[in-house]
């Protein structure tokens, strides 16, 4: 397994590793420079990080839009298992990247614990990236999962104003970035977190459905 | 210019084709119809939203961002994927000009932005014109729809097609769609204020504000429309002026 998650990292090449750290970079240097009026972690590790995993699973972790896509299917053993561990491989290296700039921003600035940053990124990462995952599935061209994932999280950091229904509160996306002070907050990432698990069951059914 | 033309005519024709583009479409028109569309209860929510200056004003200013947004993204890899298709080496095979071909496919990347975008808002504004009971004349909506075009629709078209067609061939599209991500980040989380609204948002900025203005604070800082109507220009024109002067980007002429 470990072997496999390492081959498909020399597939992803070394960009990945380059952006991931500019972000990290950019994230910490606006820790330091950036002033009270905005909050770094709930925008950085709720909003453009997951946003960031999400393009990294649709780009580099490229399924249906993969030149070699035809030959894979035909020779793995499992279609799923090699979603799998592409996905873990390139969500895996990002959240490596993610966890140390919450550590680094969450000790500059002060305004989250680790583990609240890691509650507040996990579950929304999780739900985009798995959705780009769900999408390059069933899209053979280049770019359409980030398409569809970026135009998702602009729509969602739109309506805002929609959190004054109360069933908003449980499926937003960007729960802390949107200020909600109540502890809805944890209820609303685990809501994320069992979508995101429906997706993955969606991806795991249609793996069953077509390639076995 | 024989060769420029047919470059448009194909991109042009190819991006109307795709169904990403009309899916993009039906997206903001949802989200807009749902936010503005002129019912007793938005009426309520929105104070102005009866008026036609108000109602195009949120159109471009609020919902215009996510059809940028999804154009930006189909944009994206026009030059990568004529290098991955074989057609760029095709093309410089040929007695074709990097400047011809470039050129062809910037012209086509802005007109089918501003097809996109006016077909967004007239679609949109003939929803309000006809559901509206009011006693506005159609004149006064041609001519607003006219007004926002030259005004802020060329200048958004300008700004995302021609960074989001050459960026993309500078620098990993990764990159590229982090930061536009960012930017837009900033766009979508303004809050519209009295104040000079920063100058680099893209369609929120005070461009639009020479459409409408709230009745209680009708100044316009021409200052701040003029720093965004530069933003958006010298990120286009600048972004076409660095690909144009990339050298490896064609074969040695």
């Amino acid at each position: 397994m470990i072997c496999k998650i390492k081959n498909e990292l020399k597939i992803a090449g070394s960009n990945l590793y380059i952006i991931s750290m500019i972000l990290v970079v950019f994230l910490v240097f606006l820790a330091v420079f950036a002033g009270e009026l905005l909050n770094i972690s709930s925008v950085g590790f709720e909003v453009i990080f997951p946003f960031y995993a999400a393009i990294a699973v649709g780009e580099w972790g490229k399924t249906k839009s993969d030149d070699n896509y035809d030959v894979i299917v035909a020779q793995s053993k499992s279609v799923f298992e090699w979603l799998a561990i592409r996905y873990i491989a390139v969500m895996g290296m990002v959240s490596i990247f993610a966890v140390i700039g919450m550590a680094s921003v969450s000790l500059i600035r002060n305004e989250m614990t680790l583990i609240e940053l890691l509650l507040t990124y996990f579950p929304t990462a999780f739900l985009l990236s798995s959705l780009s995952m769900s999408v390059g599935i069933h899209f053979g061209k280049e770019h359409i999962a980030t398409t569809v994932c970026g135009v998702i999280w602009l729509v969602f950091l739109m309506i805002r104003g929609l959190l004054q229904i109360p069933i908003v509160q449980y499926i937003y996306l960007f729960i802390r970035f949107a200020g909600i002070e109540s502890n809805i907050w944890i209820i609303n990432k685990s809501v994320l977190f069992i979508i995101s698990i429906v997706i993955w069951c969606e991806v795991y059914w249609t793996c069953k459905k077509y390639y076995s | 210019m024989r060769k420029v033309l047919s470059i448009i005519h194909y991109e042009y024709k190819m991006q109307m084709k795709r169904f990403a583009t009309w899916g993009i479409l039906f997206v903001a028109l949802l989200i807009s119809l749902l936010d503005n569309f002129p019912s007793a209860a938005n009426i309520a929510r929105l104070e102005f939203l009866s008026q036609p200056a108000y109602f195009i004003f949120r159109i471009i200013g609020f919902d215009g961002l996510i059809m940028a947004f999804g154009l930006m993204f189909l944009l994206s890899n026009r030059f990568p994927v004529d290098e991955k298709t074989g057609v760029k080496p095709l093309m410089m095979a040929s007695p074709m000009r990097k400047g011809q071909y470039i050129m062809g496919k910037l012209a086509a990347a802005f007109i089918y932005t501003l097809t996109m975008l006016c077909v967004f808002l007239i679609i949109n504004v003939s929803v309000h014109y006809i559901a509206v009971p009011l006693d506005v004349s159609i004149m006064e909506y041609i001519v607003l729809v006219c007004k926002v075009i030259i005004t802020s629709i060329i200048p958004i078209s300008i700004f995302v097609s021609f960074s989001a067609l050459v960026f993309p061939a500078m620098m990993d599209i990764r990159l590229f769609y982090l930061l536009a991500g960012i930017l837009f980040v900033f766009n979508a989380s303004y809050v519209n204020s009295a104040d000079a609204s920063p100058f680099y948002l893209i369609t929120s900025g005070d461009l639009i504000r020479l459409i409408w203005v709230h009745p209680k604070y009708p100044q316009i800082d021409y200052g701040s429309v003029w720093a965004n109507l530069i933003f958006l220009l010298v990120c286009g024109f600048g972004s076409s002026l660095l690909l144009i002067m990339k050298r490896k980007f064609w074969r040695a002429e």
